[in-house]
């Protein structure tokens, strides 16, 4: 097992993420190089919730980054009953704009919506765009636990040969 | 530049300028040695020293003795600006824009309470809706969510949700004049438009409690409280309607930093010059949200109002004392100087001599709750006029965080949590056993140590402790 695979992952929704791979040169030599496998971790934080999200691409970044909002939101199995889905288009200046936008997006449409996101299909994913559709569950009450994605200590960078990113929710 | 002088500086702990690159002014932290401690272990005093970065920061910023780590700003921090050449930051107010503390007196003791408080405490928790439910008794069209926008709790008048007593008890009445509804997206709106009423999650809560000790009986009777008495403290702010309008602000301000030529240490501290249409505008929807907040206290307060009645009856006579917010930028005069004072995490503290103290507490100064953590208790203060020039009129806020959420729910789980409380003789309704236990009494610093630092420093002083024996969290 490659050390990108040793992520500790949380059990619930992000189970089903795959892993990417990829082939580099490297002078003199051929090696084999795992980009990071889809995950995200929370990360203690004395008032608020962090998240750590890693991937081989930003289509796996964002992906995870809603996943990690589910869970955070409704713990465990989405409840039973109707689903819905919802086409998100999204343009940003730059990736990390990209991730608070999508997360941001994701909240709001859940706050007005009464829905939570709990399954994503990336259509298309630049370092500044994104063409989703978002899949949850209808709910009766409104899932307003996180209030945004904050611009603190945020980060989404290249990192073997995938990216990982770093947000601070603020609850 | 160094921070003002102090006649008491036992505790007090400054950052002078230069100690971080980019600081302006320099820092002043309020806290004992325990305190000071503990505010050292996470980045709080970082965030403190890159807010006084901000352009236009006048004399010193201020920590507050429950500061910890936030975004941007710490919670508990307070910094001023300059109206004439300074900035207005969405992150100095935060997301909940004026989240903020009201407490209610009534005519009851705990003793006539006593033997029906489990089913008070049912009835509030049935009837506020709480946790992330929205509230569709009131959802309100495009008109009357603006009226409450630029209204605030004057727009519930005549509708039997406020009185102008509760309007009277209200900081700046209830309303903020510089409010414009147009100003506030209309994903806002939409967000907002059937939150009235709601209490929210985290650490949002209605207690019931007992008043069970004084300690100014002068200030203890202008604020109408007496030994034995049951109180309702209701802990709420803007909802997802003031999520949204920082959300939308802070993005826009990112974009145009550049233009102003303001370089930050960190991109949460987003902000614009009060003298362009961006601040003024933020101002106006900020103003907004805030007046969203107010209300929505004011029809919690008449929830409470029918749940009591509906148990015991029609004589509670349940007043409003005050409503304070703790995240707000306001304009105020300070030597002189018209400057926008930011509290995140912070309650202005102003004594009898200062003008906005309200008629009714002009002899003593104005409440100031400091609510505690379920099972601990919560506190009134009474404002200085020595606070003006100690941190521009402003005290700490609660007990502050000591714990992350992660490590409160590894210390003890939810069902552990409400049996400890239960054994203390406090009933308890919570729509969620994990955010129970994220609000678990030790998850917060000690509110007594932090109170008495605010006492002794001369910030606000003390005038009575309130025991929780119901508390409804969202």
């Amino acid at each position: 097992m490659g050390l990108q695979t040793a992520l500790v992952q949380l059990s619930g929704p992000n189970q089903a993420g795959q892993s990417g791979t990829g082939v580099r040169q490297s002078p003199g030599r051929m090696t084999m190089s795992f980009a990071p496998r889809p995950s995200f971790e929370y990360l203690p934080h004395v008032g608020e919730v962090a998240i750590r999200l890693r991937g081989a691409t930003v289509a796996d970044l964002l992906e995870q980054a809603a996943l990690a909002l589910a869970e955070l939101t409704l713990p465990g199995r989405p409840p039973p009953g109707p689903e819905r889905s919802q086409e998100i288009v999204l343009d940003a200046p730059n990736r990390e704009g990209l991730l608070i936008d999508w997360l941001n997006e994701l909240l709001f449409l859940a706050e007005r919506d009464r829905w939570l996101p709990t399954r994503i299909d990336v259509h298309d994913a630049t370092q500044t765009h994104v063409a989703a559709t978002a899949y949850g569950p209808i709910l009766d009450l409104a899932p307003s636990l996180v209030k945004a994605a904050t611009w603190h200590g945020l980060r989404f960078d290249p990192h073997e040969g995938g990216f990982e990113a770093e947000v601070l929710l603020d609850i | 530049m160094s921070a003002p002088a102090v006649a008491n500086d036992t505790f007090v702990h400054d950052v002078p300028v230069g100690s971080r690159p980019g600081m302006r002014v320099p820092a002043r932290v309020y806290a004992d040695d325990a305190l000071w401690c503990e505010i050292a272990r996470d980045h709080a005093l970082d965030q403190l020293c890159n807010v006084a970065s901000l352009p236009g920061v006048e004399q010193c910023v201020y920590g507050m003795p429950d500061m910890h780590e936030g975004y941007g700003f710490p919670v508990g921090g307070v910094a001023a600006t300059r109206v004439s050449d300074g900035v207005i930051s969405p992150g100095g107010v935060g997301y909940d824009i004026n989240c903020g503390v009201r407490l209610l007196t009534s005519d009851l003791s705990r003793d006539s309470v006593a033997p029906r408080l489990e089913r008070l405490v049912h009835e509030l928790s049935r009837s506020i809706p709480s946790g992330v439910y929205a509230n569709p008794r009131l959802s309100l069209d495009e008109t009357a969510l603006d009226a409450v926008l630029r209204e605030g709790s004057r727009s519930l008048l005549g509708r039997g949700l406020a009185t102008a007593e509760d309007l009277a008890h209200t900081e700046a009445g209830g309303a903020l004049e510089d409010a414009d509804p147009a100003a506030v997206s209309p994903r806002a709106k939409a967000r907002g438009h059937d939150q009235l009423g709601t209490l929210g999650s985290g650490n949002h809560f209605v207690e019931v409690q007992v008043v069970d000790q004084l300690f100014d009986r002068v200030a203890a009777a202008a604020f109408g409280l007496v030994e034995g008495q049951v109180t309702v403290l209701i802990h709420t702010g803007s909802r997802g309607l003031g999520h949204q309008v920082c959300t939308d602000y802070v993005r826009l301000m990112l974009g145009l930093l550049p233009g102003w030529d303001i370089q930050l240490p960190d991109r949460q501290l987003a902000c614009a010059p009060l003298g362009t249409p961006e601040g003024q505008r933020y101002f106006a929807a900020m103003c907004a949200a805030a007046n969203f907040a107010f209300a929505n206290r004011q029809v919690l307060t008449a929830v409470v109002r029918d749940a009591f009645h509906a148990v015991l009856g029609p004589s509670s006579g349940l007043r409003v004392c005050y409503d304070v917010a703790h995240n707000m930028a306001k304009l105020e005069r300070h030597g002189g100087v018209e400057l926008c004072v930011h509290r995140k995490g912070a309650t202005r503290a102003f004594g009898p001599a200062h003008p906005e103290t309200p008629a009714a507490y002009r002899a003593v100064g104005q409440p100031v709750f400091i609510p505690g953590s379920m099972g601990t208790a919560s506190w009134v203060l009474a404002g200085t006029d020595e606070a003006l020039a100690l941190s521009f009129g402003s005290a700490c806020h609660g007990a502050g965080r000591a714990l992350s959420r992660t490590a409160a729910r590894a210390a003890a789980s939810g069902d552990q949590v409400r049996r400890a409380l239960e054994g203390q003789g406090i009933v308890v309704r919570c729509a969620s056993a994990r955010g129970l236990a994220e609000e678990a009494p030790r998850a917060y610093k000690d509110v007594e140590r932090v109170v008495t630092v605010v006492h002794q420093a001369g910030l606000a002083r003390k005038v009575a402790r309130l025991r929780p024996i119901g508390v409804i969290k969202g």
